[in-house]
């Protein structure tokens, strides 16, 4: 049987109002790869349209047929990996059929890979929580910049509305100039075409300086291990952690 | 008392004061072999007698406590991966908690197969003179106690040639 192509637009819409038309027609989803469209003259496959409405209610009915899934899959969705709709594809249809059992499946290769791909996303959302390092700004409010590998940006700002609801602050995702403002209790996300550094508030650089020496202080010289040091926190991480940066 | 767990760590003398014992090398493969014993029994199951007996006193250097017992255990195995009970998975070489876990939720779909086994994450290398998968056994079924011990130690790398830790100051003096 020759191998059937679905794309679609490369939205997060468009992909589960694809995923959910597949599995409507298909009995078979052995053959069947769905791609996301690209703008190219002669790319062949049939081209689903965005249906808002289809998608969401595949979600829903997802979230009841398998809760732990469903949040496999939005955990999934942080990771932007447009590459592999159609394993995701697979991952949803057995997800129908087992239930919340699926993430069990170690042997399919689908379940695996959207399962490995979101524990790394999910992963990176727990640890950048106590990563972030926050700077006050001249007016008040509060700054923190990240690079992260994964699109958190949105579940960080909704964890830190009500960690950090008293303050007025913003979460800027360097990588994609996107970010998150959380102001006079309102939660807003947009981006930023062009970052200027903002000035920070006069008490800032002395705070910096108190949280780096607390930083040397409380290291033991003797047992210093970088490498451990290394797989816990990522060099990736560095650039925005205070404690790392030599201080002028 | 309520002991929850204990921690091991290898002498290492804090001064070279020459009244001390002198140590070739802090003996880090033994703390590690009390490690993995202490694993075994607090994770996998096994009572203190099945580890260590008044025959065999110490732990074997050259091979990890649960191989060990595999191998004094020939009448255990094979093992067949898509039938046995958890706490029998356990008992493989090469099968851990995170693999038997894995192995009992995975088999509920599908016949777990030596490639399905690698992606779990069982090391084959051990666990492969040790299980079969739908009847089929990885390694010959000739297999005995001698030659499995044989090829383990030859198909991990450094064979361990135990050297003495111990060494007492003022016996070549």
């Amino acid at each position: 049987m020759a191998t059937k192509r679905y794309l679609y637009d490369g939205t997060a819409d468009a992909l589960f109002s694809a995923i959910a038309l597949i599995l409507e027609e298909e009995r078979e989803l052995e053959h069947v790869v769905l791609a996301e469209r690209e703008q190219t003259l002669f790319d062949e496959g049939f081209f689903i349209a965005t249906n808002v409405i289809r998608a969401e209610s595949l979600f829903a009915r997802l979230r009841h047929r398998a809760p732990n899934a469903a949040h496999t899959v939005s955990t999934f969705m942080l990771s932007e990996k447009v590459e592999m709709a159609s394993s995701l594809l697979r991952y949803i249809s057995l997800a129908f059929t087992h239930g919340d059992k699926v993430n069990g499946y170690f042997t399919h290769p689908s379940v695996r890979e959207i399962v490995a791909i979101a524990k790394k996303a999910g992963g990176e959302l727990h640890r950048m929580k106590g990563l972030l390092r926050f700077e006050k700004l001249a007016d008040g409010a509060y700054l923190a910049k990240m690079e992260s590998s994964n699109n958190i940006l949105q579940p960080l700002a909704h964890h830190f509305r009500t960690r950090l609801a008293a303050q007025d602050w913003f979460l800027y995702d360097v990588k994609r100039r996107a970010a998150a403002c959380w102001s006079a209790g309102s939660l807003r996300f947009g981006t930023i075409e062009q970052f200027v550094a903002p000035a920070l508030s006069e008490d800032e650089k002395k705070v910096q300086a108190l949280w780096r020496s607390f930083f040397k202080t409380i290291s033991i010289a003797e047992r210093k291990n970088p490498r451990l040091q290394q797989s816990h926190l990522p060099m990736k991480y560095w650039k925005y952690l205070t404690e790392k940066q030599s201080g002028d | 008392m309520q002991l929850k767990r204990v921690y091991y760590s290898a002498y290492m003398p804090v001064s070279d004061d020459n009244r001390l014992p002198v140590l070739a090398s802090p003996p880090l493969l033994r703390e590690h072999r009390l490690y993995q014993a202490d694993w075994l029994l607090r994770f996998y199951g096994f009572s203190a007698e099945e580890i260590l007996s008044d025959d065999l006193p110490h732990l074997d250097e050259t091979f990890d406590p649960k191989t060990a017992w595999a191998l004094r255990h020939p009448e255990f195995f094979p093992v067949e991966v898509n039938r046995a009970d958890y706490a029998t998975l356990l008992r493989v070489p090469g099968i851990g908690v995170t693999s038997a876990k894995r192995i009992v939720a995975a088999r509920r779909f599908a016949t777990i197969t030596t490639d399905g086994l690698k992606k779990i994450g069982v090391v084959m290398k051990r666990a492969k003179y040790f299980i079969t998968s739908s009847e089929r056994r990885f390694e010959k079924p000739d297999c005995t106690p001698a030659s499995i011990r044989q090829q383990l130690l030859l198909g991990e790398t450094p064979v361990v040639s135990a050297p003495r830790q111990l060494v007492l100051p003022g016996l070549f003096a």
